[in-house]
């Protein structure tokens, strides 16, 4: 059986750093398409939410394009770093930001609208500033879609596969996650890991959700 | 029915026989359902036919009879389909040997790529291929003794090459020196992915190679990193080498610096029952498949 620990570390720390990084951007957008009348809304949301439809082949060509340094972007990043963006974790992150975008702001989105406009301007009319009426009125009443968003965010990147095996380079301890371990593992007709990651994903996965559900009943049921 | 001993026949299996008999028996066969057909159209018209004018009916002939057309046609082709899983490396030289069979043969050939490794893999779960080309021995002989194995051949050499973007030399010691990135298949599941770990580990004075690789699954991956220029160099199959667009330096690797890539193909125990795969399974082996093969870049057989 292969090292089982470096994909699992890895993978981890991918669906960490991509949900802290992913809930920062996720906020002030969902909170924009959750209040805004802009006609373009339609256009941001429809946009956000393409992950969900494009297959993760879709999403791989167009970023190993992306990165590659012909591109501006992947040319920048090579030139301050002097690595490139495929095959490197910032790569991976980067990819997961993009693919895991609409299970952060989807929730957030919800959440944000049903704190109302209400509550907002009662806590304008007290003299707080916006932001901190975001802060200590719209965020707690928001923390149970704050939460789905950051678990489902979590989760989602945690079992990112197609997009990984595309950009990826299958690199132990950079790129090549659990998901990719398991592919590897089939292939090569290593059952034993396989079983072992992908019964620990498949459990972790039903243990998050239960837990997700738990706290949503929990929360409509304070709330009534 | 014409039937027609190809010259690459070498007449070891029986289809021959075969063939000549499914001619026979589908003629038979046609021509039995057409006037069975026949009699059920006039039975049709006569019980119609009073109600029907002349054009109606001249109409209704003119359809009837395309059917017929149709029908025969159907009954006379006996084209069978046989499923054939490549090892990427192959994939080009064998996309020019199914068309060429094809038009020769009259059969279908479905080809599925993959690395050896994996198509491996999927052959022991049950994958429903008639043939394996196959980048490597050692998957044919398990396959072999597993008593998946109907007959095994060896069918080319496989070359590798370096191929480094740009104009610098094409060297290995170049990638070292400059730290260039360096794509290779899967050492795993690809047989090139292997030999250029064997080349790698020959180059003198340099064994961290760590820094400087990435893996593609399949050799195909692997020169798409290349194409992107995600990776500057990789080790690849020469045969695909006209798939190259891009300004870059090529290196035959010395044949010397890693194992013969004996590259083993596989008649399945499922396609032995079928005609296309046993004809394209001699055919690979035959002295058109073989030019063809040569002709790709591919070391082949005395």
């Amino acid at each position: 059986m292969s090292d089982l620990v470096t994909p699992v570390w890895l993978s981890l720390q991918l669906a960490g750093v991509t949900t802290l990084i992913l809930l920062v951007i996720a906020m002030p957008l969902a909170w924009w398409l959750a209040r805004t009348e802009n006609r373009f809304r339609p256009l941001i949301e429809a946009l956000t939410a393409l992950p969900l439809v494009l297959p993760p082949t879709v999403l791989g060509f167009y970023l190993l394009l992306l990165f590659s340094p012909d591109s501006a972007l992947g040319g920048a990043f090579l030139r301050v770093t002097g690595d490139t963006l495929a095959f490197s974790f910032t790569g991976l992150v980067l990819a997961s930001i993009l693919y895991s975008m609409p299970f952060a702001v989807q929730p957030l989105q919800t959440a944000f609208h049903a704190v109302g406009q209400g509550a907002m301007e009662a806590a304008a009319t007290l003299g707080a500033s916006r932001f901190d009426a975001f802060r200590s009125v719209a965020l707690p009443l928001a923390r149970r879609g704050l939460l789905t968003a950051g678990v489902l965010t979590f989760a989602h990147t945690l079992g990112e596969f197609g997009v990984v095996l595309m950009v990826g380079g299958s690199i132990p301890g950079k790129t090549r996650v659990i998901s990719i371990e398991i592919y590897s593992a089939v292939e090569t007709l290593d059952y034993q890991t396989a079983h072992v990651l992908s019964g620990g994903l498949l459990v972790f996965s039903f243990v998050v959700l239960t837990v997700v559900y738990m706290l949503n009943h929990r929360g409509v049921r304070l709330a009534g | 029915m014409d039937v027609r001993l190809p010259e690459w026949r070498n007449g070891r299996r029986s289809g021959f026989k075969i063939r000549r008999l499914h001619g026979r028996e589908s003629s038979i066969l046609s021509s039995g359902t057409s006037s069975l057909l026949t009699l059920a159209f006039h039975a049709c018209a006569r019980s119609i036919g009073r109600r029907m004018n002349g054009a109606r009916m001249l109409y209704f002939r003119t359809i009837f009879s395309t059917l017929m057309l149709i029908f025969a046609a159907l009954g006379g082709v006996r084209a069978e389909t046989a499923t054939v899983a490549v090892a990427t490396n192959f994939l080009t030289t064998a996309e020019l040997l199914v068309e060429a069979f094809e038009k020769e043969s009259g059969h279908q050939i479905v080809l599925v790529p993959g690395s050896t490794g994996k198509l491996y893999a999927q052959i022991l779960n049950g994958a429903p291929f008639d043939i394996f080309l196959a980048a490597d021995a050692d998957r044919p002989e398990a396959l072999e003794r597993e008593g998946l194995a109907n007959a095994r051949d060896l069918y080319a050499f496989g070359r590798l090459v370096l191929l480094v973007r740009g104009a610098r030399e094409a060297s290995l010691e170049t990638i070292a020196s400059d730290r260039l990135r360096l794509a290779i298949a899967n050492p795993e599941l690809a047989p090139y992915g292997a030999a250029a770990q064997q080349v790698l580990g020959a180059v003198r004075g340099f064994d961290d190679w760590d820094a400087n690789l990435v893996y593609g699954e399949d050799i195909g991956q692997t020169m798409s990193f290349v194409a992107t220029r995600n990776a500057d160099a990789g080790l690849l199959a020469l045969s695909q080498m006209p798939l190259v667009r891009f300004r870059s330096q090529q290196f035959l690797i010395p044949e010397d610096l890693y194992r013969p890539i004996r590259q083993e193909a596989v008649l399945l125990d499922r396609g032995a029952s079928n005609e296309a795969a046993r004809i394209f399974y001699d055919y690979i082996r035959s002295p058109p498949g073989i030019r063809l093969i040569d002709a790709a870049g591919y070391g082949v057989p005395e």
